[in-house]
């Protein structure tokens, strides 16, 4: 992933936000989702994106659904009632985070 | 263009070559390479086995990190036997299960089933562990990571019940109070391997 350190903390709430907006996603449509938003800027490795969505799920923020597609099994990710609220939540709690460091970063563009 | 199903089982086989033992953790990996294969082929227009190259040689290193440090999973196993243990139904059962005890302290039941309870668990301990190596590893020969993570809750409490429940005199109030705690972790056991048995219902197909 582009910049590692900075995004790391983020990598849960993108997924959360994703999910919140598309209903339902499995793992490489994910990486490719963001790819796109961020315009090849930001690209979520397996090793990165994998563990996250399985933490989530144990965290029961995640529930899956698992579907033949093509030859094979496909696990889709969708927000489970808690993860919806926790979702809310994790983008206010980014978007102070991000109000901040504009205020630190560049104090000028936030008046 | 979709993958043929022996492009799948090369994909498998190949995972499997690699030390990705879990049919389950395998599953997801496989899905998510012959997703990337399918892009490569229809973009680039080349075929399955130069697409196939071309993404494990770029990815290999990533890919494999799925499989690596998922013991940290084990842990998160911990968190969910815990949710079970505070859920409304747990609780109200487990407290009911205590307020039992407490009534029949002196009755002979009580004094019987707290000088057997390590050994029936014991037998119990054995009874699942030996079950799922004969299904799992004998019969079906495939490990799921879902099904062996689950087994630190089981190890956990095989611990407990030979570290805490034995060394204490059998006539002390602290006895008591372990052995109708250890008791209602195991009444929790239960209710968290039917949660567990019916996710792993739902993913079976994997």
């Amino acid at each position: 992933m582009k910049n590692s350190q900075l995004y790391k903390g983020s990598l849960n709430t993108i997924i959360m936000k994703l999910l919140e907006e598309k209903g339902r996603m499995y793992g490489y449509e994910i990486t490719q989702k963001v790819k796109e938003i961020t315009l090849g800027e930001l690209n979520i490795t397996e090793g990165a994106l994998y563990p996250a969505l399985h933490k989530l799920e144990a965290e029961g923020l995640l529930d899956v659904e698992v579907e033949k597609v093509d030859n094979r099994m496909r696990k889709y990710y969708k927000l489970t009632e808690k993860g919806t609220t926790e979702t809310v939540n994790r983008l206010a709690e980014l978007e102070e985070f991000i109000k901040n460091m504009q205020n630190i970063v560049n104090p000028k563009l936030s008046y | 263009m979709a993958l043929s199903k022996e492009h799948i089982q090369f994909i498998d086989k190949f995972l499997q070559r690699n030390d990705v033992v879990y049919v389950d953790i395998r599953a997801e990996m496989t899905d998510h390479i012959a997703t990337a294969v399918e892009e490569r082929m229809k973009h680039e227009e080349v075929n399955f086995y130069d697409a196939f190259r071309v993404y494990v040689t770029s990815n290999k290193k990533e890919l494999f990190r799925m499989n690596k440090g998922i013991w940290w999973f084990s842990l998160q196993e911990l968190k969910i036997y815990f949710r079970v243990l505070i859920r409304p139904t747990s609780l109200i059962i487990n407290v009911c299960l205590i307020l039992f005890f407490i009534l029949l302290r002196n009755h002979d039941f009580y004094l019987s089933f707290k000088e057997n309870l390590p050994f029936y668990f014991l037998v119990a301990f054995l009874l699942v562990s030996v079950l799922n190596v004969i299904y799992f590893w004998i019969i079906r020969r495939e490990r799921y990571f879902f099904i062996e993570r689950n087994s630190i809750v089981l190890m956990i409490l095989y611990w407990i019940n030979l570290l805490l429940l034995r060394p204490f005199n059998a006539s002390s109030s602290l006895s008591n109070v372990l052995i109708i705690g250890f008791f209602c972790l195991c009444v929790t056991y239960i209710f968290y391997t039917i949660d567990q048995m019916k996710s792993f219902l739902k993913l079976r197909n994997i």
